[in-house]
């Protein structure tokens, strides 16, 4: 609930922005089991 | 269930988070994290994308960052690059299983200074701390998506707009308990807010009638 009104202020508010340099990056985890989980099964 | 990503863009110079997406694999969020980056800049004018040596950023800027440039004549108009629009990437070597060096590719526009994406491993870092679900070798994981993506997106606007950065303090005179420095939050030090948000403004914002006005 507070994570998609924090999703929602985010989406109004955040617009028009001036960037110049901009950093991309990825992160992982897993939900519920791990990949070596999933295998096994 | 299995593996979650999550994929952020961040300003450099304000260390405001721009853009995130999460999904099952980077190949599937990297394109879309990219569009929403360029949707919520000033004109969707071109920007310097810093990123390691993965190709679907090399897809997703080139796609994204395309415009049709007419030329007067019947039929559809090329696309062509969006002027200032570029890509730096910082590829690892490793040998067996160790980094022996870092490489740095210009693969569009000019080169940056810091060609590494060092602010961004930072705010990894930080989320890592601070989410029980994303620290590793523990029982504390996310047991839905939808916990998963809600803590990292609470996180991220903490990040933005509550908790001010040290690195973006800025010196000011007269400021109260004899301090020498204004805290700023990302959200301030882009021109987003003037103010350091709380909980209790976050949570009694209405957004809907903001987006009337």
């Amino acid at each position: 609930m507070a994570a998609q009104h924090a999703e929602a202020l985010t989406e109004v508010l955040v617009h028009d922005l001036h960037l110049s340099q901009v950093e991309v990056d990825a992160f992982w985890s897993f939900v519920k089991k791990s990949v070596q989980m999933l295998e096994r099964k | 269930v299995g593996p979650r990503w999550g994929c952020l863009s961040q300003d450099r110079a304000t260390r405001f988070v721009v853009a995130w997406g999460f999904g099952s694999s980077e190949d599937e969020v990297a394109p879309k994290v990219v569009a929403q980056t360029r949707q919520r800049t000033s004109g969707g004018r071109g920007v310097i994308w810093i990123r390691d040596g993965r190709p679907v950023y090399r897809r997703a800027v080139r796609q994204v960052y395309r415009d049709a440039q007419p030329t007067g004549k019947r039929g559809r108009p090329p696309l062509v690059l969006t002027p200032g629009v570029g890509l730096t990437q910082a590829v690892q070597r490793r040998h067996q299983g160790r980094m022996v060096r870092v490489e740095v590719r210009q693969v569009l526009g000019e080169a940056v200074d810091g060609p590494y994406p060092v602010h961004e491993e930072r705010l990894n870092g930080m989320l890592r701390d601070r989410l029980n679900a994303l620290t590793r070798k523990t029982h504390a994981f996310a047991k839905t998506t939808g916990t998963w993506d809600a803590r990292v997106i609470l996180c991220l606007f903490e990040h933005n707009w509550l908790r001010p950065h040290r690195a973006l303090r800025e010196a000011g005179e007269g400021l109260p308990e004899g301090r020498r420095y204004r805290p700023r939050t990302p959200a301030m030090a882009i021109g987003l807010t003037d103010h350091i948000w709380t909980w209790e403004e976050f949570l009694t914002f209405k957004h809907y009638q903001h987006q009337k006005e």
